[in-house]
């Protein structure tokens, strides 16, 4: 195990997110779970189930103790330079209309409200420059992790949070968890002289499963 | 907001159309009082259009309680509430809080979430949702025996205010709380909301400095969720993204809504 720096260079500095924290752990949770239970990471169980997730082993160290415990890894560190809100949307398409089921009366599909409503979504879009993680952890094993990982934050499809290129590098400091007096983040107890925020969030991958009370970067 | 927003919506206070609508109204605000005295009720929501409309009603020599609505544990924003505080301080009037359920306690009666209600269940939840909201808000006004009821509503933020407002101008009879209702800003745009807060040194509520967010457009309230489109349009992927605390605390009693953002 050893302290090291993650960046994720970015193919035009876009990601789409509505925080710019993108935990690490995360996405190297993600990508272990697509190497080794690749059906399940095609089809996730949906939002509120309790059973069925996969808690996969990363390279990283732990750190807290008992229940209260999180992978020894930052948050994104970087800030983003511009932020701006992008919109998306799902209409209903006609050719489908046979398969609709007005069970035998006659019906409507009217898109201006009511259940075949067209979706308009807010999609906030973060500018960047580079995303970077520190972590404590097996350098190689995270560096092979990360080359599976193509992209970042929602609607990749769309061209969003594309990754160029990953660095890894062995790092002096361990910043996993606090950088110059400031967290780098969440943590269960905000050790003195350091700064927080306290917030409603999850402490491991998946991150919204299971949000407690706990220390967040300011 | 940054110092060239600032400067644009000073110097837009300054045109002359800017000010000849300010006028007017303050000159229907004083008309309204003095044609139907009594007690007027300045309703307020803590956003940018009712705080605008307080300090109008106030400049007009209007003195009376302020009426502020709020919706549950879990919707009303805290930065209304901060908003409403100021209110109180600022002007020195009386602020009588009346607590409505939030939304979401009609999935909590039904048990199970719905974006649109298709169900019989469904639809009498929600109607039963804004009688209990609205129709005790209605029966609270009628029974204070108020005059009437300053209301921040303008056209520009709805369809159907353009066609309720455009129809029935600043000034109508509301027979559901059987007092006059006034709408002194019904035909003000958002840069003209802007103009007043901005050369009148106004505070607003922080969710409006949203990055990326257009200020003449937000809401800043959530209501309207259940049984409506609003869903749709990234209700949810709002809160997530300015009050994530609050989201988080919903997404565990109703872990759907994770599908909507």
């Amino acid at each position: 195990m050893q302290p090291m720096r993650i960046r994720a260079y970015l193919l035009d500095g876009r990601v789409a997110g509505t925080e710019a924290h993108f935990p690490l752990d995360s996405i190297l949770a993600a990508e272990v779970i697509r190497r080794q239970h690749t059906e399940r990471f095609y089809n996730p169980p949906p939002p509120g189930v309790k059973d069925g997730w996969i808690d996969p082993e990363l390279p990283l160290g732990k750190r807290g103790r008992g229940d209260k415990w999180y992978w020894a890894c930052s948050f994104n560190v970087v800030k983003p330079v511009e932020e701006y809100i992008t919109y998306w949307h799902r209409r209903f398409d006609d050719c489908y209309e046979r398969y609709i089921d007005f069970k035998g009366r006659r019906g409507k599909v009217a898109e201006s409200s009511g259940r075949y409503k067209a979706y308009r979504m807010p999609l906030n879009i973060l500018l960047l420059p580079y995303l970077e993680w520190y972590a404590v952890g097996t350098l190689e094993a995270v560096r092979d992790l990360v080359q599976g990982v193509a992209a970042i934050g929602k609607k990749p499809a769309q061209g969003y949070g594309l990754v160029e290129r990953w660095e890894v590098i062995p790092w002096p400091e361990d910043w996993s968890e606090i950088r110059d007096g400031k967290l780098t983040r969440a943590v269960y107890e905000l050790p003195p002289g350091v700064e927080g925020i306290r917030r409603l969030y999850g402490m491991r991958p998946p991150y919204w499963r299971q949000p407690e009370e706990v220390w967040m970067p300011l | 907001m940054d110092a060239a927003m600032m400067e644009e919506y000073y110097l837009h206070s300054q045109l002359s159309a800017y000010r000849k609508k300010l006028n007017n109204t303050i000159l229907t605000i004083k008309q309204v009082l003095c044609e139907h005295p009594g007690i007027w009720v300045v309703s307020y929501s803590g956003g940018k259009d009712s705080t605008v409309m307080l300090d109008l009603c106030y400049q007009a020599g209007w003195r009376g309680p302020i009426l502020w609505q709020s919706y549950g544990d879990i919707e009303t924003l805290p930065d209304n509430r901060r908003m409403a505080e100021w209110a109180s301080r600022h002007y020195g009037l009386e602020v009588i809080e009346k607590q409505a359920p939030g939304e979401f306690e009609i999935y909590r009666q039904l048990g199970h979430f719905f974006i649109e209600a298709e169900t019989p269940e469904e639809k009498a939840a929600v109607r039963r949702w804004y009688r209990w909201a609205f129709g005790e808000l209605d029966k609270f006004v009628r029974k204070q025996g108020w005059t009437g009821q300053f209301l921040g509503l303008r056209m520009e933020e709805s369809h159907q205010r353009r066609m309720v407002l455009g129809h029935r101008g600043g000034l109508y009879y509301a027979s559901s709380r059987k007092t006059w209702t006034c709408c002194p800003l019904y035909h003000w745009t958002g840069k003209d909301v802007w103009a007043y807060l901005v050369s009148n040194n106004l505070p607003w509520a922080k969710i409006y400095d949203a990055p990326g967010e257009n200020r003449e457009r937000l809401r800043n309230d959530v209501v309207f969720l259940a049984g409506s489109g609003s869903i749709r349009h990234g209700q949810f992927a709002f809160w997530k993204k300015h009050y994530p605390d609050l989201f988080n605390r919903l997404a565990m009693e109703w872990p759907e809504i994770r599908r909507y953002v």
